[in-house]
């Protein structure tokens, strides 16, 4: 099957192209050279539209336990929002939280061909998995949540060296199938569990005497050193926290110099000024990231109405839980592993704070120069479904749009912004660059978001439409290694993505510590915590794509 | 003009469910005798003609009634804010859900969530009902939020289930867990009340004309015998209803228990002394 795609312009930040007109071949699902014989099964004439790889959400929360538990306690959230089946589709529903099969034809209609669900519980992720392999068209992957098992912080009560640490991460990491660590509120919703109802970065759990600082270092040294090509991906202390600025700038400061992927940034970027003390701290963030070389973040954009919050972070949400709306919410123990809090949120445009967390947000985007660090998340659904990502992009390349809706916005926060004097605007490059280039560079996908020789064909052709918001709601067409999935907007075809992986070395000597601690303390043997590949790809429908470590790992076996 | 009559046809017997939300007075007003029969309704994963289902005769889109009707139609009265609908026999489950004025007599049993979330208006059921009367959809916060429920006969299980305002009066007996988290208004029982009264009720009054023979849980407070004056004006207004109620004689003396209080505690129940 040999495809050629006509006079596109091409916008491939991986290899610097911006806008130019060429052709691209597609054999067998992947790009190629253009090749020797010129007989093609298909020719799509895609003149004057523009051409990128398929968008990567490197952040949003498509499956595991908090998403099942947003989904049983929102049943107004289905039934608002009911999606009949047709001859290719399922039946779905759900707006904020949509039901597996929904999410996965919503992407793909948005352009968009893989998603990173962000915090698998270790105990929890072969649920997860099951979910995601439920999730139509788009690649998956996720990142295992570390931080606040008790194995973990037994081992650095116990003073355990780094190496022993760095078999747990890599162990973990194999037989949970994740592509990335994440760490959410480091070691809060341990201490939370022991009481603690906040946790400062150098706050000691009471337990066991481990403060954050030395989690995130210990677990952002093990993924360094194990090559793993995902930063440590980062939820840091005292999200939502009005002041809580200095604690993110200390977190960033305090991680020397190591990598460290630093999500939802605009939960993080509280000051206390004003006369509702509580102000935007995005010109230091800014600043600071700017200035750390080894920091990413992503936004966690907030748009306004109804969502649900669905968090690791018990801690935090246990606090927020006089905010929810409509009234209910849950938060939980998990496993003794970790934790979750789920609580409904709405954001209202005419409230002081709701309104400045959006401009926060977009003060982010704009005054962080280098869009290869910063990455298009609303944290779904946390801070808005990902079907907004249009209306987000709009906001983002249209300075005339963006400040027509400032406008409206609470009166005293936008005088406590400074947004409207922020001139920039998002390129279709730099697009590019944060939605696919640079998504597929951070998660560590060598053959994803580039339109390159070698790359798999997951394209999106777009008509440059000078509203950004209908150009990006329904592209053209978007192909998914190489089969054409939707066409004018609409879903055509239906196929499954790949999840992907890294498989960092370990010592299996790890096993000898683990055996007796799950035999003693889990609900599952060691034995079935282990998800084979076979569980993915048994059924013919998923497959798992082992994604290269860095070079230069500390271990190559 | 007479009264729009939709006659269930016998044969071939329901198999499936049907959705009737279509058939109110708001729904069908202005339509001709031959739109109502093209109306296609929800049954199943499918869709019917109404006619294929119903006999349909008369015109007055006001005065609604359903003869032969089975405990099959389902949303029976769903979203009406004005006319009548009548109901000869046992009707589905959400007859009135949402129902902001109007009037439904059902001459018969109705099914679970009668009055679900319903506004204002006025429903009457000749029989025993199903279970959440006058409640909130699961995973909802509020139930009704206003109008008047008249029981016959016996009502379900989690009567006034989250139920907001409004009034359940109730000639028989009430099933377990009646009141249970109710936020707010009135459900009067004539007869004996289930186990579970009132199970973390928060707000709103509970008012029993016979000591519940399962006795009044832990959780309410006994706050002694009072005289309530507000007691003859609630049996005032109660007069112009069409139930026992309204013969009921009027007394004011009560012994008042305070409750839940492993909630707010500020619901009450009180029971004729």
């Amino acid at each position: 099957m040999l495809m050629k795609l006509t006079g596109g312009k091409i916008y491939d930040p991986a290899h610097g192209i911006d806008g130019e007109v060429r052709d691209i071949y597609v054999r067998d699902g992947r790009i190629v050279e253009r090749p020797t014989d010129v007989k093609f099964d298909q020719e799509i004439d895609v003149r004057g539209k523009v051409v990128m790889a398929g968008a990567i959400d490197m952040h949003t929360h498509i499956g595991g336990g908090k998403v099942n538990i947003a989904r049983t306690m929102l049943p107004e959230d289905h039934a608002a929002d009911v999606v009949a089946r047709t001859e290719l589709m399922r039946s779905g529903c759900g707006h904020a939280a949509p039901s597996t099969l929904t999410a996965g034809y919503r992407y793909a209609e948005m352009g968009y061909t893989a998603g990173f669900e962000p915090a698998i519980l270790p105990i929890n992720a072969r649920q997860a998995h099951m979910e995601m392999h439920d999730t139509p068209i788009i690649d998956k992957g996720g990142y295992v949540m570390l931080g606040s098992d008790d194995f973990l912080l037994r081992m650095m009560a116990a003073n355990n060296d780094q190496e022993a640490i760095n078999n747990y991460v890599a162990w973990t990491m194999n037989h949970s199938h994740a592509i990335g660590v994440k760490v959410v509120n480091p070691g809060g919703i341990n201490a939370f569990k022991f009481n603690q109802r906040k946790l400062d970065l150098d706050e000691k759990n009471h337990y066991y005497g481990v403060t954050p600082r030395e989690i995130l270092l210990r677990l952002a040294r093990a993924v360094k050193e194990l090559g793993v090509p995902h930063p440590l991906h980062v939820h840091g202390c005292n999200l939502g926290v009005p002041g809580n600025l200095d604690t993110t700038i200390n977190t960033m400061e305090g991680i020397e110099g190591l990598p460290m992927h630093m999500t939802h940034i605009q939960f993080h970027s509280y000051g206390t000024e004003g006369d509702f003390k509580f102000s935007s701290g995005s010109a230091q963030i800014a600043e600071q990231i700017n200035k750390h070389k080894n920091i990413t973040v992503d936004v966690g954009q907030i748009l306004f109405g109804q969502t649900v919050t669905a968090s690791g972070d018990n801690m935090r949400q246990h606090a927020a839980h006089p905010h929810a709306h409509p009234n209910k919410w849950v938060c939980m123990d998990i496993e003794c592993d970790a934790g979750c809090g789920v609580l409904p949120f709405k954001y209202k445009d005419q409230s002081y704070v709701n309104a400045l967390q959006w401009m926060i947000g977009l003060e982010t985007f704009l005054m962080v120069d280098d869009p290869w660090r910063v990455f298009l998340t609303t944290d779904h659904p946390n801070g808005a479904p990902f079907t907004s990502y249009p209306h987000l992009i709009k906001l983002l390349m249209d300075k005339t749009f963006r400040n027509d809706v400032l406008s409206q916005l609470h009166p005293e926060a936008q005088k406590a912004s400074h947004l409207a004097s922020l001139d920039r605007e998002y390129t279709l490059y730099e697009i590019a660059i944060m939605t696919r280039a640079g998504a597929a560079k951070l998660v560590g996908l060598a053959d994803r978001g580039h339109l390159g020789v070698g790359g798999a064909a997951d394209i999106t052709v777009y008509t440059d439409n000078p509203d950004r918001e209908k150009m990006f709601t329904t592209p053209d067409y978007v192909f998914k290694d190489g089969n054409m999935v939707v066409k004018d907007g609409h879903l055509i075809d239906v196929t499954w993505g790949t999840t992907h992986v890294v498989k960092p070395n370990y010592d299996i000597s790890i096993e000898k510590q683990l055996k007796p601690y799950f035999d003693r303390y889990h609900t599952q043997k060691m034995g079935n915590f282990k998800i084979s590949d076979d569980e993915i790809s048994d059924d013919g429908r998923g497959s798992i794509t082992v994604q290269p470590l860095l070079l230069g790992a500390k271990y190559d076996y | 003009m007479s009264a729009l009559t939709f006659t269930l046809k016998t044969a071939p017997a329901l198999v499936q469910r049907i959705d009737c939300s279509a058939l109110t007075s708001d729904a069908l007003a202005e339509k001709s005798l031959k739109d109502i029969a093209e109306i296609e309704l929800q049954t199943g994963n499918t869709t019917v003609r109404a006619d294929s289902v119903f006999d349909i005769s008369g015109d007055d889109v006001n005065n609604i009634v359903f003869v032969n009707s089975s405990d099959k139609l389902d949303f029976v009265g769903h979203s009406m804010t004005t006319g009548k609908i009548t109901v000869e026999g046992n009707v589905g489950a959400y007859t009135g859900i949402f129902m902001d004025g109007g009037n439904i007599e059902v001459n018969g049993d109705t099914g679970i969530y009668t009055a679900c979330e319903m506004k204002s208006g006025q429903i009457k059921i000749n029989g025993n009902t199903g279970d959440f009367v006058g409640g909130a959809r699961p995973g909802r916060k509020n139930g009704m939020t206003g109008g008047t429920v008249i029981i016959t006969g016996n009502s379900g299980d989690r009567t006034g289930d989250h139920m907001r305002r409004g009034m359940i009066l109730i000639e028989g007996n009430a099933g377990d867990y009646c009141a249970a988290r109710m936020v707010s208004g009135t459900i009067a029982v004539l007869g004996d009340t289930g186990a579970h009264l009132a199970y973390a009720m928060k707000r709103g009054t509970v008012l029993l004309t016979q000591t519940p023979s399962r006795g009044i849980s832990a959780n309410f407070n006994d706050c002694g015998s009072h005289t309530l004056a507000f007691l003859p004006l609630l049996f005032a207004s109660f007069a112009k209803l069409d139930s026992k109620f309204a013969q009921v004689e009027s007394f004011s003396r009560v012994q008042r228990y305070a409750g839940d209080l492993a909630g707010i505690g500020m619901g009450e129940i009180l029971v004729k002394i």
